[in-house]
């Protein structure tokens, strides 16, 4: 069936100069759920128009943009009035929606298998694949090379000590806050955490463990003392006002040279770079690595997630409704179409099927993408934690960063934390 | 001579309070015309050579505007409209008419003024979603009347109540009915508490984003401040664009407030006095 | 006596028939009330009884294990403290604030033009939404760049960590509140004002009573329903507030700014626990409805006094 359609797609793709096909389908509107507002100008733009022109019987809207995504799916699921198009998470609230079934099994079709398995194995809940992701996303430590050269530092850090020498070394020399995060976001809030953790258990435990006895909830966090040490010794170096930061105010931070280094995802490079770009006039000052929280000669471990994914609605409708908001589906995954998403957000791909000319990437991102590809990897906090756990560690952590807490007592609060919160997988 | 002398200080010092008030409002509005870096970097700085009309070409743009004006300009109308007439019925049988039904659904109401509505939120989408008024700006104007009611129902209870008992007296023995004496006796002197509830409820319900994100469908039915919330973003927030939103969704209800503004505290007044 | 007992017989005719008009025009608000927020709240009572999802019909019956989890919830005690702190702090300073300033713009000093002028621009910042009031204060308090500690670095001072130090973001919330809802206040206060009979002031003025005796003796006991209102309303808004507070402090640091209606959103919209986040809106409904109840019978209680 679904070869069929997807058959049947490819044919109208070739006979589109042929408006007399179109003109057989009755009208049809379906609503797309956009969530990430740094492509809503492409989404007007180019993608829009395009599939428009290409399928003119069917209309896609965008709904539900900006910030409270989950006020919102959860208003439309208690209504029955779910969006064609979804923007799925890996949280509690989209296993819901599948278990309830009210999202598509992808596996059943062809398109997710282009994306690789993995990413497919992230959204996968009690065997059902409910989202296909936008592209993979990791950590990334970015720098101000002016700042650090004034500091003494010609190359970025390779290792733990040297970081933490290049911290004292540039609050010292220079008086800029040698470091800031996002902590107003969990998931870059966690991000430097779990770079520690990673770094430190990573080698020790081997790949996939420590997510597994994290949602297992018997990772202790205290069993491994260097975890604290670690987060005690960077803490201090952070900017003021790290702890209720926004994305938004990390890229003014280091556009002012307000700080030298920041922790972030992949996903806001655009502005991080330009903004250091800014800030020093020049871009070759704009230098972005791995976080090298490692130990001296030890491999850096990263962490990584796939980006917010699609899903499809599994909502009873007119068959035509259903018809078009497959037909969409799967358009979205075609490389040229899916390209403009992936160049609007500047993330790393992860469709199989997109070539290398597809992809436009900042320079200073493109330059580590290789070695992204080869590092070990832990996921992303959210990929693992349970929405109460969540809440309080990163309370928690936000408050070592704001300087109210002490790190150890901060660790030993998460490891209890855990027992009590986990999903039990 | 003295006076005039107290008369100047007192005018500065209420001027420099204002003005301590205005800040925000003053970087809200130029920061409608910068550029996102700028309004981090220099909020208070008004450098005409780097502001522009743009945020608010693109923000008229994106928002729909005018369809949004028009379905939050009749939600906010249809549903003042049953508070008020709603409110004042209930608040005479309140005030006037001495029965222990009345009291105890005054109480009642003063109970369900405290009710927080993020609590009962999934379960009323559930309720209009039932009822078949999801997607209709009807169910949107309900339930605005609903919980804007008690709050009203209080305000007019409470001047009724202070109003005199001998007027009703000598319009029985006039041979005036119950509801004669609401329409011609007490209507009439109801204007200065309307205008309370109309300002106090109308902003809230023009303002609204939950009732309206969660009740409507936004492509469908958009209203003013959904379609500002599309500026802010999960990864970057484009204040100058919210802000002009904002301000060009503000304006209907500023420059309507401008416009009742004499009449409002005049007849707040005017009622007041009569108390 | 007797007479008194004739003459309400007499009237019990007309009462009734009054009482059955009454009744007739209390349907349409009962209705409204009953159908768009009993029934709603009858839910939330029954889910408070329930374990339930967000998204489903499914339930089980689990009696009172619902509100017995509550006080073992992360920072459950630390958020009931930090919302009593702001709907007392945030009352007491829009009221008090409201009142100066009300006086202020009442005085005969003023000019014509300029207390209207003034007025507007006092009431101004309500028309703004709780959470557009936020976003705007939440730029200013940020540490780097934010608005005051640029004016605070500009004045020579050292800049201050709004958004992160114990006891204070309490404060920076606050004013933030107390910035976007004194308006309404200050316009109730100066109906109330300005119903004073002048005839009343001129008297004492003549009797040679000074300003702070017409302010004691005459002005605050003509306020006194005025400020009922208004602390009435005031505190109700406060418990109930939750999107401009978020936006500012996203309840930052650990708990200390956090409130109770934020949590019920946070087991309503981010954990899938209803039940839950029903127990606490039961809850939260029944100490505002204890506290509202207290506040009208001692402010009413003081009216009559004076």
């Amino acid at each position: 069936m679904k070869k069929t359609i997807l058959a049947l797609l490819l044919v109208l793709t070739m006979l589109m100069p042929m408006a007399a096909l179109a003109e057989e389908h009755t009208p049809v509107t379906i609503e797309a759920w956009i969530v990430q507002t740094d492509f809503s100008d492409a989404w007007d733009e180019q993608i829009k128009p395009k599939f428009e022109e290409e399928y003119p019987w069917i209309t896609v809207d965008a709904v539900g943009l900006g910030e409270a995504n989950q006020d919102f799916i959860t208003a439309k699921i208690a209504a029955e009035d779910t969006p064609d198009l979804w923007q799925v998470d890996n949280v509690q609230t989209y296993y819901d929606a599948i278990d309830n079934g009210l999202l598509v099994d992808l596996n059943t079709l062809e398109v997710s298998k282009d994306i690789p398995e993995a990413y497919r194995e992230a959204f996968t809940h009690n065997g059902k694949l409910f989202g296909l992701t936008q592209g993979a996303a990791f950590s990334v430590l970015y720098l101000n090379m002016q700042i650090l050269e004034e500091a003494g530092w010609t190359e970025a850090p390779t290792n733990w000590d040297e970081f933490i020498q290049c911290c004292a070394d540039v609050q010292e020399k220079t008086g800029v806050a040698p470091l800031t995060l996002a902590g107003d976001k969990t998931t870059t809030c966690w991000m430097l955490y779990e770079l520690i953790i990673a770094n430190i258990v990573g080698d020790q435990l081997g790949l996939g463990v420590y997510e597994e006895q994290f949602k297992a909830g018997t990772f202790d966090f205290t069993a491994y003392p260097e975890i604290a040490e670690h987060l005690a010794q960077v803490a201090p170096y952070m900017l003021t006002g790290t702890g209720s930061m926004t994305e938004d105010d990390v890229t003014a931070a280091m556009t002012d040279g307000a700080a030298a280094m920041c922790v972030a995802g992949n996903w806001t490079s655009n502005n991080i770079c330009s903004g250091i770009e800014e800030c020093t006039g020049d871009a070759k000052y704009v230098k972005a690595v791995l976080a090298p929280f490692n130990a001296a000669g030890a491999p850096v471990w990263i962490s990584v997630s796939p980006e917010t994914a699609f899903g499809l609605s599994n909502a009873p409708d007119d068959p035509a409704v259903v018809e078009a908001r497959e037909i969409f589906f799967n358009w979205i995954f075609q490389p040229e179409n899916f390209k403009m998403i992936q160049n609007a957000r500047g993330t790393v791909p992860v469709l199989s099927t997109m070539t290398e000319d597809q992809i436009v990437l900042p320079a200073a991102i493109a330059e580590i993408v290789p070695a992204m590809g080869a590092a070990p990897f832990v996921s992303m906090g959210f990929n693992l934690w349970t929405a109460e756990f969540k809440d309080a560690a990163c309370t928690a952590l936000k408050d070592v960063y704001g300087g109210n807490k002490d790190a150890a007592t901060a660790v030993a609060e998460m490891t209890e934390l855990l027992k009590q919160y986990n999903r039990g997988e | 001579m003295e006076k005039t002398w107290k008369r100047i200080v007192s005018w500065f010092a209420l001027a420099l309070a204002t003005v301590v008030l205005w800040i925000p409002i003053y970087y809200f509005v130029i920061g409608a015309f910068k550029k996102r870096t700028d309004i981090v970097k220099h909020p208070l700085t008004l450098d005409f050579s780097r502001m522009s009309f743009d945020n608010f070409t693109y923000a008229f743009k994106k928002m729909n505007l005018f369809k949004a004006l028009g379905n939050t300009g009749f939600i906010t109308v249809i549903a003042l409209l049953i508070v008020i007439i709603c409110g004042s019925l209930a608040g005479f049988a309140i005030a006037r008419i001495h029965h222990k039904v009345f009291r105890v659904f005054y109480t009642v109401v003063i109970a369900l003024m405290v009710v927080p509505f993020i609590g009962a939120l999934i379960p009323i989408v559930v309720l209009i979603h039932r009822i078949g008024l999801y997607g209709s700006l009807w169910g949107n104007v309900l339930i605005q009347a609903a919980w804007n009611l008690p709050f009203s129902i209080f305000l007019f209870t409470g001047f009724m109540q202070s109003l005199p008992k001998e007027m009703e007296d000598a319009a029985y023995i006039d041979g005036c009915s119950t509801f004669g004496i609401y329409l011609r006796i007490f209507l009439p002197l109801l204007k200065p508490v309307t205008a309370t509830c109309c300002i106090r409820a109308g902003i809230g319900i023009w303002n609204d984003y939950l009732v309206s994100n969660s009740l409507l469908n936004s492509a469908r039915q958009p209203t003013l401040m959904v379609a500002v919330y599309q500026f802010f973003g999960q990864y970057v927030s484009e204040y100058g664009y919210a802000f002009a939103g904002i301000i060009m969704a503000s304006l209907p209800i500023v420059i309507m407030f401008l416009f009742l503004q004499k009449y409002f505290i005049k007849g707040l007044v005017a009622g007041a006095v009569k108390g | 006596m007797a007479k008194s007992v004739a003459a309400r017989k007499s009237l019990s005719g007309l009462e009734r028939s009054r009482v059955r008009t009454g009744l007739v025009f209390l349907i349409p608000a009962a209705l409204l009330c009953i159908v768009f927020i009993v029934i709603p709240l009858i839910s939330v009572v029954v889910y408070s009884f329930n374990e339930k999802s967000s998204v489903g019909s499914a339930m089980t019956y689990v009696g009172l294990e619902n509100f017995k989890t509550l006080p073992t919830t992360e920072g459950f005690w630390q958020m009931v403290w930090a919302t009593m702190l702001f709907a007392f702090g945030s009352t007491i300073l829009i009221v008090v604030l409201s009142f100066i300033v009300a006086m202020a713009l009442d005085s005969k000093r003023l000019d014509y033009i300029s207390r209207n002028v003034f007025r507007a621009m006092w009431f101004f910042p309500c028309i703004l939404s709780g959470s557009v009031v936020g976003i705007l204060w939440r730029i200013m308090y940020t540490y780097n760049n934010g608005v005051i500690n640029s004016v605070l670095k500009s004045l020579g001072a050292t800049p201050v960590n709004w958004l992160e130090t114990y006891g204070l973001t309490n404060f920076a919330v606050i004013i933030a509140s107390v910035w976007s809802q004194m308006g309404l206040c200050i316009v109730i206060f100066l109906a109330g004002l300005q119903s004073i009979p002048t005839e009343l002031l001129e008297a004492a003025a003549i009797d040679g009573a000074g300003h702070g005796q017409v302010r004691t003796h005459i002005i605050l006991p003509m306020m006194a329903p005025s400020i009922t209102i208004n602390v009435l309303t005031t505190s109700i808004a406060a418990f109930k507030m939750y999107e401009l507070p978020w936006i500012i402090s996203k309840g930052l640091p650990g708990y200390s700014t956090r409130l109770l209606t934020q949590r019920i959103h946070f087991f309503g919209f981010e954990s899938s626990k209803f039940g839950l986040g029903s127990a606490l809106s039961v809850i939260l409904i029944l100490v505002i409805t204890a506290i509202s109840l207290i506040q009208l019978v001692v402010l009413r209680r003081r009216e009559d006094i004076y």
